[in-house]
């Protein structure tokens, strides 16, 4: 504190007033399994940043500010970027930036990742770590050394080819592993991101509960007979996640939702929920990944860098690779990008457009206007855009043959969500008067298409899905994580393949804390220091399988190169599941010799006291007592 | 006439959001009738949220007044499908007040939460307070939203206020948020403070600001300034959204440009 009071007497620069976006940077995709190093750390807190700011703030490069917000202020390392407007600051996604973004949604789903006014400064304090911060929002860090990896190859050393990756919405499915003693130990033809989720080896082996004295081993049995406990207690439990696993554990995921009246969310309600909301208003005109790859002669990213969060999808599917009805394609095809910030993706592309943050309905606005020929309402700029600019990007447009639209959640994270989306869905509507035009959503997770396509197909509903009255209700803004949380209506919360202690709001993260919440997740991750309990379990894709859905929504299974020693996802729910209906059995039983309707049940604080054990150590990790 | 009131009662976990959409004047004709709402998943009879006192009797709804008292900031769909009778909050109110209702009367003293009047079809909403997003709004997906009647809002509203407007009237004479009037298709949504990208997309209706729009969007048509005779105040109208069909309505004071 006493650096704080200090500051101002250092005659640096004044505060400044700046605009925020946070997104990936592929160093922070690189560390998202390595979250407990302090590499993590330094890839997350760092501020990019003009170096006319850097200049007006009197600092030089690698100088740390403080940024602040109403929600509160933390400690960033400044790096010096042209890419960015000044005025305008870049934040990788992570639990820096999310220890000062307010949880308000607009009752949308998803909170101001972009386009968020800020207050920058100079500061001597040093950087805190990611453990630290969650420490902060009530949670307990967990640094023990890890125990290793718990594969099984029981046929020994081997080569394994096609392998798909669990990591973006790519699933690229040509990925080479090498496996020895037990371990992969390289990764051929995957990009950074996915080498470095399959190398990753510090698994967390056995469940772990939070004591007052640190972290306690525990049983699985031990663990499911907790989570049950509590869900059947909960008046108001969540579900979250999910497009880390499965098709089929996402499956019993929602029949456990309907079977104790909770909520089951997933993680696009703060990516690309908004999309999916465009889309439930104007429809979608998609179309494989392969179909862009073979006709797209106009490849269009707006709002999204797949050179940092999806890196191998611009040479396997759109401007690299070689198209069946396109001649030398690489040279024909024209990439545009529409963005805030040079991003490594505008700097190789034919023509970028920069747009003022928040200013993307504007120009899908005006170009739907230039094209129906109604150009002469334009005013001279747009969000910082040329209208002569405009007219001759709309041109190029018009001249494609197939043209498609990526959008990220440059879209969907910033002023006006959804409704971005929407306007780039009539803009290809318009389009499509004139030539052939479609419009992908650059999903995130590799299977987080997946959750919307499962929980579409058994509830109706793609997200937030709200079973408290027994049958199915869908508003995001409403039933959707973000909001539930910062609400602090949740009592109960399961997290299972997402981790919302490293990409939610620090709010939500501070709720989170004070409720039973249990993290069902192969690694130690952010969300454990939030957790009452931890479940390990086998990951997708390297020890265990299932399906999981493209960003183009195409169906792909992932295969297992090596046999577990813990239980997968499916498992660990189903056994969740009928632990649950035994105890809604045993209580239904009761009440029918009681008259009364269910009162109250216990609150946040009591639940926390759900006995955990019976004093019986069963040996963690071990498969075979598992299945038994 | 009758008088139904509601205290609601200290709650254990005040968090947990209430559903009651069983509050309605209709459903109090008849006194003996039991009526349930929902705490969280949990289906519970009227009376464990609230002390009940009714006064008189009535013989259809439109004789019943319900007041509702104390921390009724959490309870949600009070008035959902009312057709007759009225609602007095005293305090402040939980989301989805007066959905599709089609007529009587509910006021608000305190705030609203957001969907204040979703798809309401007639009647009348007086929010003393602010009212939240969405207010007079549709729902996801829909192509329409509120189609009758009158939401006032005394303080200001939220984002998206009047989406999808296609009846009725909305007036709010504080500010309201980002993208008010989207997709608007019919109806009068009238702001006396300031808005920002007001009735994007709009293809019906008629908007009016009193006060500033900040990033107006470029897609609408300029056309007269006049003064209006009864306020003194300087209004441009425009024509929009011209992204679309561009048959709206857009009046407002001043403007900036994003």
């Amino acid at each position: 504190m006493h650096r704080m009071q200090m500051f101002p007497a250092t005659g640096r620069g004044a505060a400044m007033r700046m605009l925020m976006n946070s997104g990936r940077t592929y160093k922070q995709g690189e560390q998202l399994y390595y979250k407990e190093s302090p590499e993590y750390s330094e890839q997350t807190s760092l501020c990019f940043i003009n170096p006319i700011d850097l200049f007006k703030l009197e600092i030089e490069e690698g100088g740390n500010v403080e940024i602040e917000t109403a929600t509160g202020t933390t400690v960033f390392r400044t790096v010096a970027s042209y890419d960015l407007v000044p005025g305008e600051i870049f934040l990788p996604c992570g639990p820096y930036a999310n220890f000062i973004l307010p949880p308000c949604t607009h009752s949308t789903g998803a909170p101001d990742f972009k386009t968020l006014e800020v207050e920058i400064r100079p500061t001597e304090r040093e950087r805190v770590s990611a453990w630290d911060l969650l420490e902060t929002e009530g949670g307990l860090r967990y640094d023990l050394p890890s125990e290793g990896c718990p594969t099984r190859s029981p046929e020994g050393d081997k080569t394994v080819t096609d392998v798909l990756c669990p990591l973006c919405g790519c699933v690229c499915d040509d990925i080479e592993l090498k496996i020895r003693d037990n371990r992969i130990v390289s990764c051929e033809n995957g990009c950074l991101l996915c080498s470095a989720k399959f190398l990753a080896k510090n698994r967390l082996i056995s469940p772990i509960r939070k004591t007052a004295a640190g972290w306690k081993k525990i049983s699985y049995e031990e663990a499911i007979r907790y989570t049950a406990d509590v869900l059947v207690e909960a008046e108001r439990p969540l579900l979250f996640g999910w497009s880390g696993t499965y098709g089929e554990a996402q499956c019993i995921g929602v029949s456990i939702a309907e079977l104790i009246g909770g909520v089951i969310d997933n993680c696009s309600s703060e990516c690309h929920g908004p999309s999916i909301m465009a889309i439930q208003e104007v429809g979608h005109p998609g179309c494989t990944l392969g179909q862009v790859k073979n006709r797209a002669d106009v490849v269009i990213y707006w709002g999204s860098n797949p050179i940092a969060s999806h890196p191998r999808h611009m040479s396997r599917y759109s401007t690299y690779t070689d198209g069946f009805f396109l001649d030398n394609s690489f040279m024909n095809r024209t990439v545009i990008v529409f963005d805030v910030r040079k991003t490594e993706t505008a700097k190789i592309a034919d023509e970028f457009v920069r747009i003022k943050s928040g200013g993307d309905y504007a120009v899908f606005s005006a170009l739907r206007a230039i094209i129906q020929g109604k150009g002469d309402v334009i005013p001279e700029t747009v969000a910082g855009v040329k209208k002569e600019e405009l007219v001759r990007i709309a041109g190029i447009m018009l001249q494609a043959k197939f043209g498609t639209f990526f959008t990220g959640i440059g879209l969907t994270q910033s002023r006006g969500k959804y409704k971005n989306v929407r306007n780039a869905i009539e803009l290809v509507d318009e389009l499509n008067r004139h030539t052939k035009y479609t419009l992908t959503p650059m999903r995130g997770h590799w299977n987080v298409y997946g959750t919307n396509q499962t929980f579409t197909y058994m509830t109706g509903y793609p997200y937030a899905v709200d079973f408290a009255h027994g049958v199915a209700y869908y508003n995001p803004g409403e039933t959707s994580a973000i909001d539930m949380l910062s609400r602090k209506e949740v009592d109960a919360c399961i997290i299972i393949g997402s981790d919302p202690g490293a990409h939610f709001p620090r709010a939500c993260n501070e709720h989170l804390a004070t409720i039973p919440t249990i993290v069902i997740d192969p690694f130690p991750v952010m969300s454990t220091a939030i957790a009452t309990v931890h479940i390990p379990v086998a990951m997708t894709g390297v020890d265990a399988e299932g399906a999981a859905y493209r960003m183009d929504a195409v169906p792909l299974w992932m295969k297992k190169v090596m046999e577990p020693t813990q239980p997968n996802d499916a498992s660990v729910l189903r056994r969740l599941y009928d632990a649950i209906n035994e105890r809604k059995r045993t209580s239904e039983m009761t009440a029918n010799n009681a008259v009364i309707i269910d009162s109250a049940g216990p609150v946040n604080s009591e639940m926390m006291h759900v006995p955990l054990s019976d004093g019986k150590i069963v040996e963690p990790g071990r498969a075979d007592d598992w299945e038994r | 006439m009758m008088h139904v009131i509601l205290e609601v009662k200290k709650q254990k976990n005040p968090h947990i959001p209430i559903e009651a959409e069983e509050i309605i004047p209709e459903n109090f004709v008849n006194p003996g009738k039991e009526l349930s709402i929902w705490r969280g998943n949990r289906q519970v009879p009227l009376e464990e949220i609230f002390d009940i006192q009714i006064e008189g009797t009535a013989s259809s709804a439109m004789e019943i007044e319900v007041v509702i008292t104390g921390g009724s900031g959490r309870i949600k769909r009070v008035g959902e499908y009312m057709e007759a009778g009225t609602i007095r909050i005293e305090g402040d109110i939980g989301m989805h007040c007066g959905n599709f209702m089609s007529g009587g009367s509910i006021e608000i003293k305190g705030n609203a939460d957001a969907w204040l009047g979703r798809e309401m079809r007639g009647g009348t909403i007086t929010c003393h307070g602010n009212a939240g997003d969405y207010c007079g709004s549709g729902y996801r997906g829909e192509k329409r939203g509120m189609r009758g009647g009158t939401i006032e809002v005394f303080g200001n509203a939220g984002d998206f206020t009047a989406e999808t407007l296609t009846g009725g009237t909305i007036i709010v004479h504080g500010n309201v948020g980002d993208l008010s009037g989207a997709e608007m298709k019919g109806g009068i949504l009238t702001i006396h403070g300031n808005a920002s990208r007001v009735c994007g997309n709009m293809t019906g209706g008629t908007c009016t600001v009193y006060g500033t729009v900040t990033d107006m969007l470029p897609t609408f048509r300029k056309g007269d300034t006049q003064e209006r005779n009864d306020t003194g105040i300087a209004l441009t109208e425009f024509t929009g959204d011209v992204a679309n069909r561009g048959h709206g309505r857009l009046i407002v004071h001043s403007f900036t440009r994003a």
